[in-house]
């Protein structure tokens, strides 16, 4: 599926697409694993293998890290073609890095928390908010292109690293979280 | 020399509505311990508080002679499982569920568990949702038995069940049992397999333990006999523990050597037992 969206986007002149590709996939494998985990109870007879609840938790997150890794690989490569400026591509490969990220630790929590049922209201809201983002990012547009430019001017390679850092340190303190919920939950 | 297998203090657990504990007993190593009670007494509670599963309020217990307050993942290795319901994923075939637990313990024994699968019957490109209940259930031994397990904990693990396979999972108890280091705790309500198989029966009613006694013990201690309601007038009180009324007298679950010679008594059986202590239990609680 993703290979035909990515052919389609390639075939279209979209190649900038790629990158969020990457960044929406996370959100959709970590519904299904919820989904399954919710119909059969799969936690109990987890929590009866010497997989711990931390090492579970961190699971949780290892697609959104890994898909995060190729969105920036993808964006650094896509971008750069695109715009033929390193720092710009390095900028927005840094942006697309932590899109996944931070979405996926912002719902994760949630949905250990309020369970899968509600993953739902979950979703939605995590798309209102990148829904609203993207409508202020195009209504300032070009406030957006002349920061960004801005930026780059500053030092490419220090906002990717903050944007990236950034990222992560929201990634730890959801994992922190998420622990912290399933150490405290019963099955 | 640790000669428990499970130490259980002062477990308690508070939900809305209901109370369990405090709850005070051991397992001893290499027997099979009955875990009985109604509906509701708290069996699952306790078993899920003993895996980890739930957070006692307060209280201790010991596993291996490991307080499970510093719970460490890897003991799960000698703890073999089988509850109700296998919790596996629908769509896992059997053969992924044997690649799935070879992942999840270190002391997985992957031909121990195709020898299983061999003896059971179960084919390993199946999906767990296209397995029957008894199958499941195979399955799920099947797994508990693969690990090097010291201890088996079984939750209602063969209602439902037929007979045939009933006996089928009692005998690989047995055998289970072999190995002195072995201990198996079940909780049921099949109670004619305890009385086959179990060492130890102990007794759950309303959150709290009864007694915990042996099986021989128990069965030698309790008689059954149906009596006139003038007779009963003269027996000791102290040795009527149930009762049921009827309309020429009263079935009498009582205490044997309390019991006057003259007085025909039956054998009681475990659910004998365990109805007629309800039943007493209940009495008195009326009576108050």
């Amino acid at each position: 599926m993703v290979g035909v969206i990515a052919g389609i986007a390639i075939t279209q002149g979209a190649m900038i697409i790629i990158p969020f590709i990457f960044a929406y996939i996370p959100m959709i494998l970590g519904a299904i694993s919820f989904g399954y985990e919710s119909q059969s109870e799969f936690p109990k007879f987890l929590f009866t293998t010497p997989i711990s609840r931390t090492t579970y938790v961190k699971s949780k997150y290892c697609f959104s890290v890994l898909f995060g890794i190729m969105a920036f690989v993808s964006g650094l490569a896509v971008f750069g073609m695109e715009y033929g400026s390193l720092d710009f591509a390095l900028i927005m490969a840094a942006t697309s890095f932590a899109v996944p990220i931070i979405f996926v630790a912002l719902q994760i929590p949630f949905v250990f928390e309020y369970g899968v049922e509600k993953e739902g209201i979950i979703m939605v809201a995590t798309y209102a908010v990148l829904f609203i983002t993207i409508r202020l990012v195009g209504k300032h547009l070009n406030r957006m292109m002349n920061l960004v430019q801005t930026m780059n001017r500053i030092n490419s390679y220090l906002i990717s690293v903050a944007i990236v850092a950034g990222a992560i340190c929201i990634l730890v303190v959801s994992i922190h979280m998420s622990c912290v919920i399933v150490k405290r939950k019963e099955y | 020399m640790m000669h428990n297998a499970i130490e259980i203090r002062n477990l308690t657990k508070n939900y809305k509505g209901f109370s369990l504990g405090p709850l005070d007993f051991t397992i001893p190593k290499g027997c099979m311990v009955g875990y009985i009670g109604e509906n509701g007494a708290g069996k699952s509670t306790t078993l899920k508080a003993i895996l980890g599963l739930i957070h006692a309020d307060s209280g201790e217990i010991k596993i291996f002679g490991n307080s499970t307050n510093e719970h460490e993942p890897e003991l799960m290795n000698k703890i073999g499982v089988v509850f109700d319901a296998i919790n596996l994923p629908a769509d896992m075939k059997v053969q992924e569920v044997g690649t799935f637990c070879k992942l999840a313990f270190t002391t997985w024994a992957e031909n121990t568990f195709n020898d299983y699968l061999k003896r059971f019957t179960l084919p390993d490109d199946k999906k767990v949702k296209a397995l029957s209940r008894g199958m499941k259930m195979k399955l799920s031994l099947s797994i508990a038995l693969s690990h090097q397990a010291e201890l088996l904990i079984l939750d209602e693990a063969t209602s439902g069940l037929d007979p045939v396979v009933r006996d089928e999972i009692l005998d690989i108890l047995l055998d289970f049992l072999q190995d002195e280091n072995h201990t198996v705790l079940i909780s049921s309500h099949i109670l004619s397999d305890l009385e086959k198989a179990a060492d130890y029966i102990a007794f759950l009613h309303n959150g709290k333990l009864l007694f915990m006694e042996e099986k021989d013990l128990l069965v030698e201690r309790y008689a059954l006999c149906s009596l006139d309601d003038e007779t009963i007038g003269h027996l000791d009180p102290e040795a009527i523990v149930g009762r049921r009324r009827h309309a020429f007298g009263q079935d009498l679950l009582v205490i044997r050597n309390l019991m006057p010679k003259s007085i025909k008594l039956t054998n009681a059986s475990i659910e004998d037992i365990m109805v007629y202590i309800i039943k007493g239990v209940e009495s008195e609680s009326v009576a108050l």
